[in-house]
């Protein structure tokens, strides 16, 4: 089946840009009300620049979970398992760096644990822009969110390509009562190559 | 949360079993039949709603809570609420993004016309 004279890459884009809107809108409305709260909140040139190379990271885990959604369909349950487990694992609520190596290793498997690091950092004032340039910590940074993004687009183009090859692309399976009976939902029989 | 938020009817005629998920809340009247393609994708939009605005509404006290009535100072406050903030839209993003393609897909827009 095919519906779409829009390009792969532009209906993906498209998509990615919309979410970036709905959560950072809604974001800034929650820090807008919690700032009355916890204080001025500081958000320079440099703060949101590191928020933005830790965010194609997390497109780039989006990515990846999007073409295991693709291939092997009831991927939500593991989505939202790793988006809840991130809120530990990404230092959010309090600083992992005092953890040694195992602060090492969840910085490289997760997307926002290095980024949210280094915002905490500069926000204490412990770090500078042009300090953290020099130290090259942007730069590596920069080349774990590209190679997260990177990952993920790989894994994406793999999944629809196997998706497509299986004919299953645009198949979904039916909630566990259904699919206990032996019955599944079924858009289309195959999709067009 | 989403048995609390969802009732299912089924029953059984000569052409099969149909099944109804209905999905209580501001969205109404989404009681579809899920053979029919569209249907599940409305119903899971009705989800997310429902996701987004209990998430919205039950988060931010929570985070109040903690920020507030703990022993944090000024800047404890602040660096929480930048990491939370930084989770939130860039979790969010990419919890969705697989849910969204998963749509295309289904909806036959990720096959290009040739």
């Amino acid at each position: 089946m095919c519906l779409s004279p829009v390009p792969l890459a532009a209906v993906i884009a498209a998509r990615s840009v919309v979410y970036l809107l709905t959560a950072g809108m809604e974001g800034v409305v929650a820090a807008v009300v919690l700032v009355f709260f916890v204080g001025p909140l500081r958000v320079g040139a440099g703060l949101l620049a590191v928020f933005c190379v830790s965010l194609l990271g997390a497109y780039g885990m989006g990515f990846l979970f999007a073409g295991l959604a693709l291939v092997f369909k009831r991927t939500s349950s593991l989505t939202n398992l790793v988006f809840s487990l991130m809120i530990f694992f990404t230092g959010a609520f309090g600083g992992l760096e005092r953890l040694g190596w195992a602060f090492t290793a969840t910085r490289f498997l997760f997307p926002l644990t290095w980024g949210i690091s280094i915002m905490r950092a500069m926000l204490a004032g412990n770090i500078s822009l042009p300090a953290l340039w020099r130290s090259g910590a942007s730069v590596s940074l920069f080349l774990h969110s590209a190679t997260y993004l990177a990952v993920g687009l790989g894994i994406l183009a793999w999944g629809y390509h196997t998706a497509r090859r299986k004919g299953t692309l645009d198949w979904h399976w039916s909630s566990p009562v259904l699919r206990s009976s032996g019955s599944r939902l079924c858009c289309s029989s195959s999709s067009s190559m | 949360m989403a048995s609390q938020m969802t009732a299912q009817l089924s029953y059984t005629t000569p052409e099969g079993v149909h099944r109804h998920r209905f999905c209580a809340g501001p969205i109404q009247s989404l009681g579809q039949d899920l053979n029919h393609q569209g249907s599940d994708v409305q119903f899971r939009r009705c989800l997310r709603f429902h996701a987004a605005t209990s998430r919205i509404c039950k988060s931010r006290p929570v985070i109040l809570n903690g920020i507030t009535g703990g022993a944090y100072g000024a800047q404890e406050r602040t660096l929480v609420l930048v990491g939370w903030l930084a989770w939130q839209v860039a979790g969010r993003v990419m919890a969705h993004l697989s849910d969204a393609i998963s749509e295309e897909a289904q909806a036959g827009t990720l096959s290009r016309c040739a």
